[in-house]
């Protein structure tokens, strides 16, 4: 028999040769003996092998597939970020639901341990000179609950609240939806009160922002261009206007020159024959510069015409390119200033509850339970049953 | 396994020493504890068929019987006898050595539990294990009590010598 190794020698000593003293057998003893064996029944009396130790096996066996679960579980991890470290380059951002603003049907899908790539799809960025930014902001958000249409109308009335807009809105048992338009500058405050309404454990949320400054540049590139040719032409228009001002000015007095020659040497009265001839043939000579002077300004005035209306039409033109341009950047800018976002409801066991909050997978924790029960279960089955 | 009367009588021969050892030292009364004895091995015999060993072997079975024989005599005859150095042991005037008075002296200090478990050990020789299970109790408690139990004796012992 083993004694406690630590305990001083002579105490273990003392105790058992005061307990080796104090074993005795009665005075009666043969006698006690004896009525005691007449008791026993002819034959043998059955006992049992008591020489076995009934160890907790059946806890021993919960506790194993608990812990081969928690490796399994651990390397299975390991395994799928590994994976996921190897994919194509990511926003690095947990996913829940697609990631895709255009197919919020497809956030259903429960894929939190899958990583998305970034929504949208990066642009490629102009030069670093111009650091102007003009961010785009989406945001969408999967809320588990157990109550879906309650937590949704109060997401109505929150969006409501921050002037924003609901686009769309659907509440079932198992699933609620809500689409909503809310202002870039109170995207925060909204973001705030639904993390206040919604435990951390059951809410996760995507907010994807975007640059959209090539748009804008394009914009403005665009509008430089128009502006450009717009004072091109108004440019031109200016000096159409003006050389048709001088070449009809020139015209006219030179028309005027020949109408008063041709006037002078009309009224001009002689006898002389000599003079009469030099007046015939200074007539003749003028009169097809007339026609040909007041052809030059008919023709003057008709090109005038066309090319001012041609002017003003491309001018007109022009001006509505740039108001629809300006329209655009102030689209751009409304865009900007607005947050497109969704939030999806989803309903959630008990069950799920418990593994949100119980550290690993809960199916160790029931495997640990079992065994702990089954520990005391054999604890309680291995008092000695005393008649 | 069968136990047949030689078997049985070995076992008397083998347990019986101890076991009316500790019932002497558990009622102080000698003729007391004949009487335990004799009713705790008829319910062992009786029993013996039912007896299931569930970790423990037949003598802590024995000892687990004698206890529960002695609280029922404890109670039929009313009455809790506090430990009495004067009245202990009565009927063992022979026990007069030295270490058997220092050991009386150190158990009186010692708690009834603690008493307890000192008699299963070093009387009854029952492993910590037996013990455990004739006390319900962990196999880590038992040998924590008894440690405390031996420090404690050991420095009344050491006081005292």
């Amino acid at each position: 028999m083993s004694k406690p190794n630590h305990m001083p020698r002579n105490i273990h000593n003392i105790l058992t040769d005061w307990g080796r003293g104090k074993r005795r057998s009665p005075a009666r003893n043969e006698i006690l003996k004896a009525e005691i064996l007449t008791r026993v029944p002819a034959g043998n009396i059955p006992t049992v092998n008591h020489s076995l130790r009934r160890l907790p096996w059946l806890s021993f066996a919960f506790t194993s597939l608990a812990a081969i679960i928690l490796v399994v579980n651990a390397v299975s991890v390991n395994y799928s970020s590994r994976t996921m470290m190897v994919s194509a380059p990511t926003a690095g951002v947990r996913e829940e639901g697609s990631g895709s603003f255009a197919m919020p049907n497809s956030i259903v899908q429960d894929s939190r341990n899958s990583l998305i790539r970034p929504w949208p799809s990066p642009s490629p960025g102009g030069s670093i000179t111009d650091t102007r930014e003009f961010l785009k902001k989406d945001y969408n958000a999967q809320v588990r609950t157990r109550k879906i249409d309650e937590l949704a109308g109060r997401i109505q009335t929150m969006v409501r609240g921050y002037d924003g807009r609901i686009d769309g809105y659907s509440a079932s048992e198992k699933y609620g939806y809500v689409s909503f338009a809310i202002p870039a500058s109170k995207l925060e405050a909204f973001r705030a009160e639904i993390k206040s309404i919604i435990r951390a454990k059951f809410y996760t949320e995507y907010v994807s922002s975007q640059n959209l400054l090539p748009q804008k540049q394009s914009i403005e590139q665009e509008q430089s261009q128009i502006e450009k040719t717009l004072g091109q032409l108004r440019a031109d228009r200016d000096k159409l206007m003006i050389d048709h001002k001088k070449t009809l000015s020139s015209l006219q007095s030179q028309l005027n020159a020949a109408n008063k020659e041709l006037a002078a040497l009309r009224a001009e009265v002689t006898d002389d024959p000599e003079r009469r001839a030099q007046i015939d043939a200074r007539i003749a000579q003028l009169q097809p510069q007339k026609i040909t002077l007041e052809s030059r300004v008919y023709n003057e005035n008709k090109n005038y015409e066309a090319n001012l209306v041609s002017f003003d039409s491309q001018i007109a033109s022009a001006e509505s390119n740039l108001e629809a341009v300006e329209k655009q950047d102030q689209n751009l800018l409304d865009n900007v200033a607005t947050v497109q976002g969704y939030i999806t409801l989803n309903w959630i066991s008990l069950w799920e509850i418990m593994d949100l909050y119980l550290p690993g997978p809960l199916l160790t924790w029931i495997l640990g339970a079992l065994a702990l029960t089954a520990y005391l279960w054999h604890r309680h089955r291995s008092h000695l049953l005393i008649p | 396994m069968n136990l047949d009367r030689d078997a049985l009588s070995k076992l008397w021969d083998e347990t019986t020493p101890k076991l009316f050892g500790y019932l002497v030292n558990v009622t102080r009364d000698k003729s007391l504890a004949e009487d335990l004895l004799q009713s705790t091995w008829l319910k062992a015999i009786e029993a013996m068929p039912k007896f299931k060993s569930r970790g423990a072997g037949f003598p802590a079975w024995l000892f687990a019987i004698a206890r529960n024989e002695c609280r029922q005599a404890w109670r039929k005859s009313n009455r809790e006898a506090a430990f009495d150095l004067e009245q202990h042991d009565k009927a063992a005037p022979d026990n007069n050595s030295e270490n058997q008075i220092l050991v009386d002296q150190l158990l009186s200090n010692l708690s009834e539990d603690d008493r307890e478990l000192i008699r299963l050990r070093y009387i009854a020789d029952l492993p910590i294990n037996d013990i455990a299970r004739i006390l319900n109790l962990n196999f880590v408690t038992v040998r924590v009590r008894l440690h405390r139990a031996l420090v404690q004796a050991k420095s009344y012992a050491a006081k005292h010598s």
